[in-house]
């Protein structure tokens, strides 16, 4: 799973991860949920997440999917 | 001119009520996706959603592009509305083989559809005013000109 095996090792380590989202098709909320949310109820708070990952896109159909991303996190911090 | 102005007019009510029958289509596509039972769920439900999905995206930007002369408010409000949209669209339990229908989810869907809907329709009445007034303006100062150039013109006997 995205989340699991590739996005949760690097932060753990440390890195400063680039998501290029460019060239999908698209991004289901159901999925930014369960991976940004998901990461905050791992224990990530928002602002770290938004420190630790960025999003690069070049396609204007795709705008909206960081500040969803973030939606999601700040959705499940709230709930946490 | 006026050919100008009432295509610009047409341009606005056309690019909005399209937009605002696709978010109608792209929610009954959501809907009939949504109230079939997770595992029951077709292949072609789940492509009218991503297809749904998509045109969302593409014609969203152009309705949310620079528009200067538009109030800040009401573009917040629509592109907070299409967010919701979004966020809903393919959100809940999409792509999920188990688990039961979910609806409180649905609900937030068409309540999130209809916020998108009338958003649009505010959003265009303020476009179509602002064009409106601006051709009262250039109406007016047309009539300016005209005073003038008659006042200018008449040769003083």
């Amino acid at each position: 799973m995205f989340r699991e095996d590739i996005l949760r090792p690097r932060l753990a380590n440390g890195s400063h991860v680039v998501l290029d989202i460019d060239g999908v098709e698209g991004l289901p909320s159901s999925f930014l949920e369960e991976v940004f949310g998901g990461l905050v109820r791992a224990g990530w708070s928002p602002s770290d997440l938004r420190k630790a990952v960025e999003f690069h896109l070049t396609d204007p159909e795709l705008e909206a999917y960081p500040s969803l991303a973030w939606r999601f996190a700040e959705a499940a911090a709230s709930l946490h | 001119m006026l050919e100008a102005r009432r295509a610009r007019r047409d341009h606005i009510t056309k690019l909005f009520e399209v937009t605002r029958e696709d978010i109608r289509r792209a929610i009954e596509a959501a809907v009939d996706y949504f109230a079939t039972q997770p595992g029951a769920r077709t292949a072609i439900q789940e492509s009218k959603v991503v297809l749904a999905d998509r045109e969302l995206r593409s014609a969203m930007p152009v309705i949310l592009g620079p528009h200067p002369e538009l109030d800040n408010p009401i573009r917040a409000l629509v592109s907070q509305k299409y967010q919701d949209v979004l966020a809903e669209l393919t959100g809940g339990n999409f792509q999920v083989a188990e688990g039961e229908i979910d609806l409180e989810h649905i609900r937030r869907l068409t309540l999130a559809g209809a916020g998108l809907r009338a958003g649009l329709a505010r959003m265009r009445d303020a476009e179509l005013k602002m064009l409106a007034s601006s051709d009262f303006v250039q109406r007016v100062s047309n009539g300016v000109l005209v005073r003038l150039d008659r006042t200018l013109g008449i040769p003083e006997r």
